[in-house]
């Protein structure tokens, strides 16, 4: 009876965790299937016996996935970079100085996480500063989106941490950016982790900013759907086979670096 | 301690492969411009290039064009393969922007009020609300060749100039069939009304096959029954002139609440398919194709599809009027003008580059490799060479001996205007909200509130 | 602490300079926008029409039923997302190559964007080749095979328990800090006082985790409102506009060029969000003192 209690939340555990692969599976099979076949979206092996490897290449070809992979890279690495940096100070200041002004530009940033994107003022701003179809205008519009979960974070982290420090540092002759950088910013480490976790998995999934504000040879991977997912016309097969391109980056990231994210995110998560 | 060996590897891997097809991409366009100048230097290639075409292919190698597209053409082969042909010879490359269907109208106008437009525009002409302006007057050996037919669509609405390319296949829509169903249900062509369709269905039921085949899940096969059927119905009692000044509303006219209905009774009358709620565009060909059903609403861009994917069993099926209409009179062949165009940006800056690859797309290499893997009936007159042009063009080009013909409801040129492009209404997703349930009536209603509230932002009169 | 001095306003500037070009000033002309009739066939040529586009948003049916399904939704997904995250975290929580494995592989649909999950459960969810269906069949449970995005029924559901797959890891994550925190001398002395399972976790696991449940009940409902991707990849409103949710109703009537009307729709949409997030910030604060 103890054994059973031991093996069964085990076995439920399996269960669900093969209820996860399935789609997974689902659409890696059909990656390597012809379009006709693929179209009639089947959970068996190609049918032909054939793997048709030759839709990788393809989606490869056509779907400009090198450059893709390239933007994506860059315009999440920067915003994240910078989503850090500021919210990380800002919020320091939030959550140290006391004043209904900072209230409120705090709970201005927090309508950011509610109030849905604005595209075409937003596209019209763009435009004036020219920055349309450019990596600085997307990574600005992703930073604008990521700064109000990222300050929410951070004020809450910084608030634990004790202001004596502020004080020890101050006596010890720092300003308050001395103070900042050498002694709270590193014990902010784990929410920074979660943060930059989030901001990264966001900015690279995202389809509709890129493809609002700039064109093809800005885009990131998810974009390339598109390429293949049309109303009149859809190649599953190369569709599949894109996105299964499209998941593998974050998925080796996250299998290297799984230790430190998972942790990362508990830690950052507790405290927050 | 292996566990993260092995992450490492396979991460390095998958780099190396990410490089390595950036490699690919780097040679291909190499390749091209290598191309260029082995045509440049006269080598034999079995295709027919002029002189300007090689001196263009010398003044642009390299250079590269940025193109927009909605995601309907942008994920079809044929078109890639043209555009692809075309760049090749002109050793420039394109960068493309695919945007999905619904945002093409959006992205376009708001990058055309900004002056943001990409160099080359592929568009469908039935699209009435392009931002017209930002497009640059088109002058190669083609224009004068354009069929009348196609003519209209090509010309700025407001100064008459040539601005747009027909590319693609004059298309004809209607219902194919597969010869060896109808013939062991004794069935004979061409059907001249919707109770003698009904008659035929019935008849094809019997020998135990599915009579017509509808594939609801996507948004745009549906619609089809009454693309190629509504048009004589709005020719009568002036109905053009009375909804698009908003004097009738739709669902007050039996005329057009009956036909709707007689789309609409297939969802119920046994006569179709029973999985046409999931069933996809694919699954419809394949029925056609391999004798699973008799019956199926296409655009003449089928054949092709069907060529590519199953082969000789194009020979198999053909293509015949869809008969939706109630009284003989009312029939015809639906047969429209050319599909797609392409335009150039007015303010580009690589206007002379667009322009010149436009010129090369509609040249006798690069249009025989999209007709080849979709045939149709080109938009061009006397171009001194012949494209593939497919049987079902030819079928509809008989009956057209027989029956007028008329463009589909919404783009047909009523008086030498196509009135009713405005009226759009997304139509699509009425005829597809038919089978999902709704009744004829509300689903005319639907489409009433759609195109008023469409007219109204686009201040029609009477709206 | 009085050093007012200390603490410098110019490290707030950075953010705040981004966010007011970025996301204040497009709003503020949003709500101008509001008020006008700018569409795409007149866009340099817009007029004020007061609150006409409020009062179409109003009589308009489904704007109603997006409202209903967004609040369905976010219901059903806070609650599973949340329920099925913690007794998932409660199952793995111990470290063991075993549960590192399922806590990857539960993790992983996070990784994916809405639109590549859409794309895959429109497949799925396929009534005659999808997954679910093939499997019900497979073993005898023919009969509970279902058009589960087709039918306006089973639609909205199917749609959500999408988003329950893809998120529920998210919050395990979540939940298992906050488990990982808590001291083990607590369950112990419990366990010398007689208590259940059941009773250690009612009285010492969800109370010393409240702050955990409060962020993933924020993410949860803030996310649940917003919900887009999914709902736009699968059915786009459909069928028959059952599936409308607050997101894809303001993008269709911009998707249609009504730019004045969807930035009202937006107005709109951020007052309801508004109201419910505040509501449960009140009730959860009060929780979180309690405790």
């Amino acid at each position: 009876m103890k054994k059973l209690k031991m093996i069964l939340p085990k076995l439920i555990m399996f269960l669900m965790s093969i209820m996860f692969i399935a789609p997974i599976w689902m659409v890696a099979v059909n990656s390597i299937k012809s379009k006709a076949e693929a179209n009639l979206l089947g959970m068996a092996f190609p049918k032909d016996g054939i793997i048709h490897l030759i839709n990788y290449f393809k989606v490869i070809e056509q779907g400009g996935i090198l450059r893709s992979f390239m933007n994506g890279l860059i315009e999440s690495t920067f915003s994240v970079v910078i989503i850090v940096l500021a919210a990380s100070s800002c919020a320091y200041i939030l959550a140290r100085r006391k004043g209904k002004i900072y209230n409120i530009i705090f709970y201005t940033f927090i309508m950011g996480l509610i109030i849905p994107v604005a595209f075409i003022p937003t596209y019209l701003v763009l435009n004036k500063l020219n920055l349309v179809n450019t990596y600085a205008g997307l990574i600005f519009i992703f930073t604008t989106y990521g700064l109000p979960s990222a300050i929410f974070l951070y004020t809450g982290f910084v608030k634990t941490i004790p202001r004596e420090l502020d004080e020890a540092a101050l006596l010890d002759g720092c300003n308050c950016f001395r103070a900042f950088f050498s002694i709270i910013l590193p014990l902010l480490k784990p929410v920074t982790v979660t943060i930059s976790i989030l901001s990264f998995i966001g900015a690279w999934n995202d389809t509709q900013i890129p493809l609002f504000f700039a064109s093809g040879d800005h885009w990131a991977l998810p974009l390339s759907v598109y390429n293949f997912y049309g109303a009149h016309e859809k190649s599953w097969n190369l569709v599949f086979a894109d996105v299964i391109i499209i998941i593998l980056p974050l998925v080796i990231i996250y299998m290297i670096g799984q230790k430190y994210i998972v942790s990362g995110m508990t830690a950052g998560a507790v405290k927050g | 301690m292996g566990k993260k060996m092995n992450s490492i590897l396979l991460s390095l891997f998958l780099v190396f492969a990410f490089v390595l097809s950036g490699c690919s991409v780097e040679t291909k366009e190499t390749k091209a411009t290598s191309d260029a100048t082995t045509v440049n230097e006269g080598t034999s290639k079995a295709t027919a290039t002029t002189a300007e075409d090689t001196t263009a292919a010398n003044k642009y190698a390299g250079e590269s064009l940025t193109i927009l597209m909605a995601s309907g053409d942008g994920s079809n082969e044929a078109v890639k393969a043209a555009m692809d042909k075309a760049a090749e010879i002109l050793g420039i490359t394109l960068e493309y922007s695919v945007v999905p269907d619904d945002q093409f109208l959006n992205v376009i106008n708001t990058k055309g009020s900004t002056g943001n437009l990409d160099d080359v525009i592929f568009t469908s002409a039935s699209l009435s609300d392009l931002p017209y302006a930002e497009f640059a007057e088109l002058s190669g050996d083609w224009v004068s060749h354009i069929s009348d037919a196609t003519k209209s669509f090509t010309l700025n609405p407001d100064d008459g100039t040539t601005i747009m390319a027909p590319f693609g296949a004059e298309s004809n829509f209607g219902l194919a069939y597969n010869k060896a169903v109808l013939e062991k249900a004794g069935v004979t062509l061409p059907i001249k009304d919707y109770a003698a369709f009904l008659d035929a269905c019935k008849k094809i039921k019997d020998t135990g096959v599915t009579p017509l085949y509808i594939s609801a899940q996507e948004n745009w096969t549906p619609q089809i029954l009454l693309l190629s059927s509504f048009t004589t119905t709005l020719l009568k009692d002036d109905l053009v002139t009375q909804l698009s000044t908003n004097k009738v509303k739709p669902q007050d006219v039996q005329g057009i609440v009956d036909i709707w209905n007689n789309v609409k009774a297939f969802s119920t009358n046994g006569y179709i398919n029973d999985d046409f709620l999931s069933s996809s565009h694919q699954m419809g060909l394949e029925a056609i194709a391999k004798g699973e059903a008799g019956f199926y609403a296409v655009t003449d861009g089928a054949y092709g599809e069907i060529k590519t994917a199953y082969g000789d069993l194009i020979q198999g099926v053909g293509l015949t009027l869809c008969p939706m209409w109630n009284d003989e009179a009312d029939a015809f062949v639906m047969g429209n003008r050319s599909a797609r165009m392409l335009a150039a940006t007015k303010n580009g800056s690589k206007l002379d580059i667009a322009k010149a690859f436009i010129d090369t797309c509609i040249s006798q290499e690069v249009m025989t490799v999209y007709y080849d893997m979709s045939p149709g009936a080109s938009p061009y007159v006397d171009m001194g060479y012949d494209l593939t042009s497919s049987e079902w063009n030819q079928e509809m080009k008989e009956l057209a001996t027989q029956f007028p013909t008329h463009g589909d409801w919404c783009n047909n040129l009523y008086d030498g205007t196509a009135v009713m492009n405005k009226f759009f209404g997304e139509f699509d997703l009425r005829v597809q909200s038919m089978f999902s349930g709704k009744t004829a009536q509300a689903a005319v209603t639907d489409w009433y509130t759609a195109y008023s509230e469409s007219a109204k932002a686009q201040r029609v009169e009477g709206f | 602490m009085g050093k007012k001095g200390f603490y410098s306003n110019w490290m707030m500037y950075p953010a705040i300079l981004i966010f007011v070009v970025f996301f204040i000033i497009p709003n503020i002309s949003g709500f101008y926008l509001a008020f006008t009739d700018w569409n795409v066939y007149f866009i340099d040529d817009m007029r004020l029409v007061g609150f006409d586009n409020f009062q179409k948003l109003f009589i308009d049916n489904i704007f109603w039923i997006s409202l209903k399904n967004t609040l369905f939704f976010v219901f059903v997904t806070v609650m599973a997302k949340n329920i099925i995250g913690f007794i998932m975290a409660l199952l793995v929580s111990k470290a063991s190559k075993f549960n590192t494995y399922l806590r990857t592989v539960m993790f992983l649909p996070v990784m994916i964007s809405g639109i590549v999950i859409s794309i895959i459960f429109l497949s799925i969810y396929n009534p005659e080749t999808g997954l679910i269906n093939t499997f019900l069949r497979s073993i005898g449970l023919g009969a509970l095979a279902k058009g589960w995005l087709i039918d306006s029924k089973f639609a909205m559901s199917s749609i959500a328990a999408m988003e329950i797959w893809q998120w529920s890891g998210f919050n395990m994550v979540i939940f298992i800090a906050g488990l990982q925190s808590i001291p083990h001398n607590f369950y112990e002395a419990a366990s010398i006082d007689g208590a259940t399972w059941f009773q250690k976790i009612r009285y010492i696991t969800v109370p010393l985790m409240i702050q955990s449940f409060t962020m993933t009940f924020v993410f949860s409902i803030i996310s649940g409102f917003k919900v887009f991707a999914q709902v736009y990849g699968t059915t786009n409103g459909g069928p028959n506009d059952s599936t409308q949710v607050m997101a894809t109703f303001l993008f269709r009537s911009f998707a249609r060029g009504q730019y004045g009307y969807s930035a009202a729709v937006g107005i709109v949409f951020m007052l309801v969000i508004t109201l419910f997030s505040a509501l449960f910030l009140v009730f959860l604060r009060k929780k979180e003192i309690e405790y």
